[in-house]
């Protein structure tokens, strides 16, 4: 399930090792999810790159590139996962350029596409190995039977027909819950479907404290808004983001840490606590972000580069001129944090096995490997563990036979769709779905504290308490009725904010992406382990287990956020020579 | 700057059978809005019945599923910006499911 590349690799992967294969996506395949708005690059070590024939920088060996996610990641991350991220990828990326992927290679061993071209590439895949294809259907719940995945539940968005999926392998790949933010840079079907289908089938979410931000997202003009423009310009021209008096925001940092964000991946984590401090204290831009100025350059200077990196001044679908003539009158653009990517999701072992047999997960929706901080490619993430779940689901197909759906379950889930249909009055999906992403945008943004996240924990239990109850659409015919499949995304947003609430809350430190004004602190004595929220008799709860470490033992003691991004990055610089 | 403008929308229902009409609906916007921003303003503060695909819409022109006649041209809701009152119907030709959703992959 899905319509990015993780769900297009895993159900080529699939068909490739002989299971009957349908391929269920919420809106167009390869035309939705969030790879098609991906920036998009995908990695591999230059090691490898070198093999296949690129001109990549053979020092970087698959070894480094481990090292170096995990040191990006503040150790968080599932080491297995990382393991084989390294050793699938460069296969992977062959397999996408016999799919005719059109990209330029950069050193030391990356390549550079545009989200759409990679996510036509995946489908092209599919559609190559004949995988039947079901689209604009929103899958609604896991079919479970005797503690096994057996099928699901879908709705076909247009015409407003239940689909019954008879299967003996379920593989979610449905990304992240972008959607529980006000301001995002995700598509608008990314509402957190696959986790929350997940966590009521009985599976646990881990990590999800963990969001990753994309600083200089576009927040006006309003027709470029969630644009991530300042981020893909960021590293063609040197812009400055600045405050409502017009002083660059990171002034007051140490200016080793200004010259990090500018020059290594922590840059969206470091860019984004600067951004948020800012608007915090000052109430921010008109729309409430920072201003993103490239004043201090001569005309030219950026606007070859910007026409250089946007050719026709235009990227994917958008066209930037109106933005490349605001930047020559000397004028800033509006930007703030949008909510980007989820480290967090599914637990998986690195054959993206969840605790149900029968279901796998792959992508986003999954937990582990970038651990507390998204570096190199969330694409390479995904064709390698799309792949994977896709063969390790076609082998369990093998051995498992179809087995009996449990009519009840159907009859609850229906019971629970039907209701907000059948009923006259009550409050609005959209209306509810604000209000989650105002409790988000409070209290489960950039920076965090205990007083903020309890009382986000609270007003989400009086949503489920007393708004969910009372969900209601306008209209009760089943074509085309966005507001009925908003009533059942908005059980699924707040699923996911709550995990994230609760895991935050019991994350009494600083680490990456998570940042407690109240805990500035990173405690690696007792803080290298993945928090993990499951459901026990109605209500939800968390526990911590270790992280999963195979060969790069575990830093000790505590220092603060600062001064181990100041500590790592001599050995990045290391490893990356 | 706000405005108010006028948005005249084409809106059926082929499974209900009743023909199309217009409706016409008045939306205070400001410079800059898209005919996307439009509709979402009309969906969640004045009409939840009505149909645009929206569902999984990308907003950057790039999956191209919410393209309609706007004032007699195909566009994309998500990349017009709106610059006084607007007509939406569905393309000509187009199978129409509800309202501004219609169907991609076939003719009438």
């Amino acid at each position: 399930m899905g319509g990015g590349g993780a769900a297009s690799l895993a159900a080529t992967h699939s068909i490739k090792n002989g299971a009957d294969t349908v391929l269920v996506s919420k809106g167009g395949l390869g035309k939705s999810g969030a790879t098609v708005l991906a920036e998009a690059g995908i990695q591999m070590d230059g090691d490898s790159a070198c093999k296949m024939g690129f001109s990549g920088n053979s020092r970087l060996t698959k070894e480094k590139l481990f090292r170096e996610i995990i040191i990006e990641g503040f150790y968080l991350n599932n080491q297995r996962l990382v393991q084989i991220w390294t050793e699938k990828a460069p296969s992977r990326i062959a397999e996408l350029l016999e799919y005719g992927l059109k990209a330029d290679f950069h050193p030391p061993g990356n390549l550079h596409t545009t989200g759409s071209e990679l996510a036509r590439a995946c489908a092209e895949g599919a559609r190559m190995h004949n995988v039947d294809v079901i689209e604009d259907t929103m899958v609604v719940d896991i079919l479970v039977s005797d503690g096994r995945a057996v099928g699901a539940l879908g709705i076909e968005v247009v015409t407003g027909e239940l689909i019954i999926f008879k299967t003996r392998a379920v593989v979610l790949a449905t990304g992240g819950w972008h959607q529980a933010y006000p301001f995002t840079s995700g598509t608008k079907e990314l509402t957190g479907d696959g986790l929350a289908m997940a966590y009521r089938a009985g599976t646990e979410l881990s990590n999800m404290e963990m969001v990753t931000f994309c600083p200089n997202t576009i927040l006006w003009p309003k027709i470029h808004r969630g644009s991530i423009f300042g981020y893909v310009a960021s590293f063609v021209v040197d812009a400055k983001m600045l405050n409502n008096e017009g002083e660059d925001i990171m002034l007051d940092y140490d200016p080793r840490i200004s010259e990090i964000a500018a020059t290594t991946e922590f840059n969206k984590n470091i860019w984004s606590i600067a951004c948020a401090r800012t608007i915090n204290a000052e109430g921010g831009s008109p729309h409430g972000g920072v201003y993103w100025s490239v004043k201090h350059l001569p005309s030219s200077i950026f606007e070859d580069a910007l026409v250089k990196r946007f050719p026709n001044r235009r990227w994917q679908g958008e066209d930037f001129s109106d933005l490349i003539e605001i930047l020559k009158h000397g004028k800033p653009i509006e930007v703030a944090p949008a909510a980007h990517y989820f480290e967090g999701g599914i637990r998986m072992n690195e054959r993206c096995e969840t605790q149900i047999p029968g279901l796998f997960v792959a992508g986003e929706c999954g937990s582990g490997m970038f651990g507390a901080n998204r570096v190199c490619d969330a694409t390479t993430e995904m064709v390698v563990f799309g792949g994977i779940a896709g063969e390790v689901a076609a082998e369990y197909v093998k051995k498992s036979k179809v087995r009996r759906i449990d009519k009840h379950q159907i009859k609850t889930i229906e019971d629970r769709i039907f209701e907000p249909l059948n009923r006259r009055d009550g409050i609005k999906p959209v209306t509810i779905i604000r209000r989650i992403q105002e409790i988000a945008n409070k209290h489960v943004g950039i920076i965090r504290e205990n007083n903020g996240l309890r009382r986000a924990i609270e007003e989400i239990e009086q949503i489920q308490i007393k708004e969910i109850p009372k969900l209601f659409v306008s209209d009760s015919g089943r074509f085309y009725n966005k507001e009925w499949i908003e009533s059942i995304e908005v059980r699924n947003l707040i699923i996911c904010l709550e995990a994230s609430a609760r895991a935050a809350l019991i994350r009494e430190e600083s680490r990456g992406l998570h940042y407690r004004k109240d805990c500035p602190e990173m405690d690696h004595d007792r803080w290298l382990r993945e928090v993990v929220v499951s459901e026990s008799s109605g209500g939800m709860t968390c526990s911590t287990r270790p992280v999963t470490v195979t060969k790069m033992s575990l830093p000790t003691g505590t220092e603060t956020w600062e001064e181990y991004i100041i500590r790592s990055v001599p050995v990045l610089k290391q490893l990356s020579e | 700057m706000e405005e108010i403008i006028t948005a005249r929308v084409r809106r059926s229902n082929p499974s209900m059978d009743t023909g199309s009409q217009f409706q016409v609906y008045e939306v205070p916007i400001i410079s800059g809005f898209s005919v996307m921003d439009v509709l979402d303003y009309i969906y969640e503060n004045l009409d939840g019945t009505l149909a645009y695909r929206s569902h999984a819409a990308c907003k950057r022109g790039v999956c191209g599923k919410c393209m309609v006649l706007i004032n007699g041209k195909l566009g994309l809701l998500c990349q017009t910006i709106i610059e006084g009152d607007i007509a939406l119907e569905p393309p000509p030709k187009s199978v129409v499911i509800k309202d501004l959703v219609w169907d991609i992959l076939r003719e009438s």
